[in-house]
């Protein structure tokens, strides 16, 4: 293994290639299920952090295309964003807190900038559900306060609310180890959104992409959302522009 | 509140300050407020409550839904879009849209909203005055909301002050500020019923009628 691939596996966990069921029959968006076979890839334990995005920002990460989709260099370009949105925000910008208000583009440069992607939905459900089916990344138990930062009934306890650590909760762990991918913040996928599976007929490290703009599959759920969206088969979308304090993202290195 | 009106399980219904982002006004005196109907029409109108109040009224049930997944089914009571804009006066109004802007607060200022005009009357837009039979609530949008209920709530402004039909399709607050989309539409999409306590998969955009 070289010097550089080492170094961007400190803090990934690796996920051998395997075989597991993607979906649910509690969604139709989630349907059909379908047995998926995964190449092995490199997922980061946790959330990118704020501490982890200023690396990106302090290195100019915002003044180089290079690490840009030509519409995200445009978006972030016309719009003037230098930083994420909550950037300043104490809510929400503490170091060992996911950073969020960053748009699909930001996130893809950010994994750009560090030799890495976003995951596909796939590779996302993958890494939280394994192959035993559970419905929360920690396993069947129903959840509480006690294992993540969500809202029941979409109505969070507090008006001004905040995001967590991403170790806030121990027991918010997946079946392979990684932490937080249950509510807190939401996470970009590399996926388009689609309105359920029907496209794929392989079943071979699926990917479902129409156009860079168009709308992305985000999950995992988030502070503002109840828990069903933590479900590990949970899916949801945003408009690649959105700079919410709602979604976050983790990244991958693919077919390690 | 009327008895036959009240919608289930609003008192699980998400706050609506946590949406209104430039806050509720801190004063409002409703003898003095009007609304304004300004821009590309053949007479500026200027209408107070009781204006609005003596034109025909409409009650009707209809889904409104958030861009942060949850919706609810209520009553709403008030004056279609269209009969104030017969009366300003507009022709072809599919070519045109509709700005709205708030009355806002000093500190934070106001919150504007583009929609095109043809499809909020397509959609029998409504100017939202009462919920359940009774005034909306401050923090709801007293004392009067567009609301076009195929779009996000984030597209149909609280506070409502000023309409303005203009040919511009201007990028609103929320798009601005958090970067959501110019049309609003609502999304094929799950999302949490909040007056069923049970989450529904709308297969189609555009209003909810399925729930």
């Amino acid at each position: 293994m070289n010097n550089q691939l080492e170094k961007h596996l400190k803090d990934m966990i690796i996920i051998p290639r395997g075989t597991f069921i993607r979906g649910s029959d509690e969604s139709p968006d989630e349907q059909p299920t379908m047995s998926v076979i995964l190449n092995s890839f490199a997922i980061d334990k946790t959330p990118v952090t704020n501490k982890q995005f200023r690396v990106f920002v302090e290195a100019g990460g915002y003044e180089n295309p290079s690490f840009w989709l030509p519409q995200g260099w445009n978006y972030i370009t016309s719009n003037n964003i230098k930083h994420p949105n909550y950037w300043y925000d104490p809510n929400f910008n503490q170091d060992d807190h996911p950073v969020t208000g960053i748009s699909w583009w930001e996130a893809k440069a950010f994994a750009t900038f560090f030799g890495k992607d976003l995951p596909t939905e796939a590779q996302w459900e993958y890494a939280c559900k394994g192959m035993d089916l559970r419905r929360f990344p920690w396993g069947n138990e129903e959840p509480t306060f006690n294992h993540a930062n969500y809202a029941i009934d979409c109505d969070p306890t507090e008006l001004n609310r905040s995001s967590t650590s991403v170790y806030e909760f121990p027991k918010n762990k997946s079946y392979f180890g990684c932490l937080d991918m249950a509510g807190n913040l939401a996470e970009w996928c590399l996926d388009n959104a689609s309105i359920n599976y029907k496209w794929d007929t392989t079943g071979m490290d699926p990917l479902y992409i129409t156009i860079p703009e168009d709308y992305h599959i985000v999950r995992g759920g988030c502070g503002l959302h109840n828990e069903d969206f933590m479900r590990c088969s949970a899916r949801d979308n945003y408009p690649v522009s959105v700079r919410d304090n709602l979604i976050g993202f983790r990244c991958v290195i693919h077919n390690i | 509140m009327n008895s036959k009106l009240i919608t289930p399980n609003l008192e699980r219904k998400p706050s609506s300050l946590r949406y209104y982002q430039e806050g509720p006004p801190t004063e409002l005196d409703i003898d003095t407020w009007s609304l304004s109907i300004t821009g590309l029409v053949e007479q500026e109108l200027t209408l107070t409550y009781q204006d609005l109040m003596e034109l025909p009224q409409v009650q009707e049930s209809r889904r409104m839904v958030c861009v942060c997944n949850w919706s609810i089914r209520r009553t709403w009571q008030g004056v279609l879009l269209s009969t104030v804009m017969e009366m300003a006066g507009v022709s072809n109004p599919e070519k045109y849209y509709v700005k709205q802007t708030s009355i806002g607060t000093k500190e934070k200022g106001v919150y504007e909203s583009t929609i095109p005009l043809g499809d909020a009357l397509s959609r029998r837009a409504i100017l939202v005055h009462s919920v359940d039979g009774e005034y909306l609530p401050m923090e709801q949008g007293y004392p009067l909301r567009l609301y076009d209920f195929g779009l996000y709530g984030y597209k149909n402004v609280k506070g409502l002050a000023q309409l303005e039909v203009t040919d511009q399709y201007e990028t609103g607050e929320w798009e601005r500020r958090a970067g959501y989309d110019i049309n609003g539409i609502i999304r094929p999409k799950k999302y949490w019923l909040v007056d069923k306590k049970e989450w529904g998969f709308v297969e189609e955009p555009g209003e909810v009628t399925d729930f």
